[in-house]
């Protein structure tokens, strides 16, 4: 790209290309394609006159010019829709410079017959509006604003009209504003910490944001994962579904040399894989689409609030039938109509949200929509999947007692050399807890069959070899667990959960395997408490002394022990139609339908997709401390909301009476009905809760 | 029948009709279309160099401001960025 450099000092140039060298939709490419050098710190375009301005590190001078004259606008792309916080402003300021402009020009200047011409042909289109409203059925504040307009034209006060009218043209100008700039504040909050994924970098795994990923980069998709892009599998196996894509229920092998698609779900296995295709933000603006338009993601009392906007409506009619009738004043009956409920509710409702969603963003935590901000706010009971949620599903084991003629240190070098084919939480903490006894084995077994969700069976040396659950050993199997024998477990085991290993067809030993919750964990529900849970309710599988022994610990009031995945559900259920208002908060794929059932659902940064695509709110942090930050977050939104709510009834219905009495005239009134508004929005914009301290996050939100 | 030439409004409607005729001409004519074409050209073209000129502006205001700030000593690039936001 050619271009001359008008402004030249360290750490900041500014090039110039000349108009027409790229076109306005290419500015957020052009920006984003010099934000990919090291070297940039910030850029700015500006298509107007083809402006480049780069702020870049110290003694990347050189490099910065070779960037700039490397850019070839042919080959980018515009960015699909335009959520650029600078550019919503820019465009923003000059809209309202050309709105403000044009009405003094063209009060100057125009011969007054023609200046009433001009406001009469704009005043029709309002009027146009209201009755289409009308014939549509709907009695709005389209329909207010067209009897305003049409009440001032017919008393042929063409100034007050044209007041009206602008007052109208400058709120609708804030109104899209407000919107688009809420909308870009969340986009940039997700965009730049949604999704991460598994690079696999010189044999090592690092944990990346997606917007890094390039492609023919190397990625690592695990049992329970979606993949995320499209690509070609380098290593590794696994059984992937394609349901999303083919409509087929059952899960497809996928070996190296296999394509997979973005979007498909491994059900188990791991597998490399190579980037093909990247999906770009196409799920983020999805979210948001989804955030701002669903109505059945809108919180209640933000539908409660527009519909009561809009019945507010008729009594307008009403008021100003009235004045008009005892008064027979028709300047003091359209102040009436110049005053309306439903803009101010309607805009500071959805804004308060929305802004409390991208503050969320902000803590690292993804809210869905507005209604389960509120249903957080309400609820009153807490429900915990354990595993993985309370702790952070890394067990450990804690020591291995043997029933047999094998010492404890054989059961173990046997239960690892079992174990090391799968890669199950629990299978890692015993082969870990084996290489760390410096316990090595050698393969003795054949091959091993994966029994789901219960156990491992092979041979050994001619016999059979179970590994797994007490249901598995002793019921599935049919292997004799003696009384004595269950005595001495539960006396040595200490509350852990107890794995069983059988050899041909007696107990030859368990492990022991214990789960430490998470450091903040107490803390966690300590605060959710203090915020006004009362009911902190565990979820789990293992054994009730086992149960018992965390939720002493962890300040828990209730616990369900041995619960069957499959159960879940039926106990936030319970809870529901005891009247209760519940959360729940659970990370694998087994905790869905009870994610699902409950009032609002949390998935923690580390659970499955699948887990993640059925939850309400994730949590990207793995701070479980999170919850009550969104618990206060919630409940000030919906102070917020309600004190909005007081003071647009308190000071609209001011206005009226003032202009009813005469006070102030229906410009005034127009003037004071939006500046409020828009005082209102603004405030409902500023943040919450305190700035999260991370200085890694804020860096990347400067660069993005 | 001469009356009927004196009637004013007879030549109104006549005068209207020719008006109409030779309206309908001009506006359809080609030259009129390339003049039409050409000035409505221009004011874009004036309306993009007015955009390019304001903007050529608005950027030599930010880095004079940008150096004022550096020469009072209290600038550094955040401060220029700042002034740039």
């Amino acid at each position: 790209m050619k271009f001359q450099i008008v402004y030249d000092k360290p750490g900041r140039i500014r090039f110039r290309c000349g108009a027409y060298a790229f076109d306005k939709e290419l500015e957020t490419a052009v920006q984003k394609q010099l934000l990919e050098s090291a070297a940039v710190k910030k850029a700015e375009a500006h298509a107007e006159n083809g402006g480049i301005l780069v702020y870049y590190e110290a003694g990347a001078r050189q490099k910065v010019i070779r960037t700039v004259a490397a850019l070839d606008t042919r080959l980018l792309a515009p960015l699909g829709p335009d959520t650029c916080s600078e550019r919503i402003d820019s465009d923003f300021k000059t809209d309202l410079v050309k709105l403000v402009a044009k009405r003094y020009l063209q009060n100057a200047l125009l011969p007054a017959p023609i200046a009433n011409a001009v406001i009469l042909f704009k005043g029709i289109r309002y009027v146009w509006r209201a009755v289409k409203t009308l014939l549509e059925g709907h009695l709005n504040v389209d329909v207010l604003d067209g009897a305003s307009v049409s009440a001032c034209l017919l008393q042929r006060n063409f100034k007050t009209a044209g007041t009206i009218m602008f007052m109208l043209s400058i709120s609708a100008l804030l109104e899209d504003y407000t919107r688009a700039k809420t909308k870009a504040a969340l986009t940039d909050s997700l965009a730049v910490k949604t999704d991460k994924v598994w690079l696999v970098q010189d044999g090592t795994e690092v944990l990346i944001p997606m917007a890094e990923l390039q492609v023919g980069d190397v990625i690592c998709v695990r049992t329970g994962s979606v993949i995320p892009v499209d690509g070609t599998v380098t290593s590794g196996e696994a059984n992937i579904n394609e349901a999303s894509m083919t409509g087929e229920p059952l899960s497809v092998r996928k070996a190296k040399g296999s394509t997979v698609f973005a979007g498909t779900v491994v059900d188990e296995g791991s597998i490399h894989v190579q980037v093909r295709a990247l999906s770009g933000n196409t799920k983020i603006q999805k979210i948001i689409e989804l955030i701002d338009n669903s109505e059945n993601l809108k919180a209640g009392v933000q539908s409660r609030a527009e519909n009561l906007a809009d019945r507010i409506v008729p009594f307008s009619f009403l008021g100003f039938g009235l004045t008009l009738l005892l008064t027979r004043n028709i300047t003091k009956a359209v102040s009436i109509l110049m005053v309306d409920y439903s803009c101010a509710i309607k805009l500071s409702t959805p804004i308060s949200v929305i802004s409390a969603i991208r503050e969320a963003a902000d803590h690292d935590i993804t809210v869905k929509g507005g209604k389960y901000l509120e249903a957080f706010a309400e609820a009153d009971s807490v429900v915990f999947d354990k595993t993985g949620t309370l702790t952070n599903a890394e067990p450990v084991l804690e020591r291995a007692i043997s029933f047999s003629d094998y010492s404890e240190d054989e059961i173990l070098r046997i239960a690892a050399c079992i174990e090391e084919h799968f890669p199950h939480s629990v299978a890692r903490a015993i082969v870990k807890g084996a290489a760390d006894r410096g316990l090595n084995h050698q393969e003795e077994h054949a091959e091993v069959q994966y029994i789901v969700a219960h156990g491992i069976a092979t041979t050994l040396h001619g016999k059979r070899a179970i590994i797994g659950s007490h249901h598995f050993v002793s019921e599935d199997e049919h292997v004799e667990i003696t009384a004595e024998q269950q005595a001495a477990i539960e006396a040595q085991s200490g509350g852990c959960s107890v794995v069983y290993l059988a050899i041909g067809g007696k107990l030859s030993g368990v492990l022991c395997i214990s789960d430490p919750p998470r450091a903040e964990a107490g803390e966690a529900i300590g605060l959710l408490k203090k915020a006004g849970i009362e009911n902190v309710v565990m979820l789990t599988g293992d054994s009730q002394q086992a149960a018992e022994v965390t939720a002493a610990k962890l300040g828990i009031t209730k616990c369900f022990a041995q619960v069957l995945p499959e159960d879940k559900h039926r106990y936030v259920e319970q809870l529901k139609a005891d009247g209760h208002r519940v959360i729940m908060v659970g990370d694998g794929i087994n905790d869905a339908p009870a994610l699902a059932a409950a009032d609002v659902s949390v998935a923690m940064s580390d659970a499955s997709d699948i887990a993640r695509e059925a939850a309400d709110i994730t949590l990207r942090g793995a701070d479980l401390t999170e919850l009550a930050t969104l618990r206060t977050l919630s409940e000030k939104l919906m102070t917020r909301i309600h004190r909005n709510y007081r003071f647009i009834i308190g000071f609209n219905s001011s206005l009226l009476l003032l202009g009813l009495f005469g006070i102030i005239a229906p410009t005034t009134s127009a003037f004071l009905h939006n500046a409020s508004t828009m005082a209102i929005c603004a405030r409902s914009m500023t943040p919450m809760l305190e700035k999260k301290q991370n200085s890694a996050t804020e860096e990347d939100t400067g660069k993005a | 029948m001469l009356k009927c030439f004196k009637n004013e409004k007879l030549w109104c409607v006549v005068g209207g009709a020719v008006a109409m005729v030779i309206g309908k001409k001009i506006v359809t004519a080609k030259k009129t279309r390339q003049l039409a074409v050409s000035g409505l050209a221009k004011g874009m073209k004036l309306q993009n160099d007015a955009k390019a000129a304001f903007q050529n502006m608005k950027d030599e205001a930010q880095d004079i401001c940008c150096d004022a700030k550096e020469q009072a000593g209290i600038n550094d690039t955040d401060a220029c960025e700042e002034a740039d936001a």
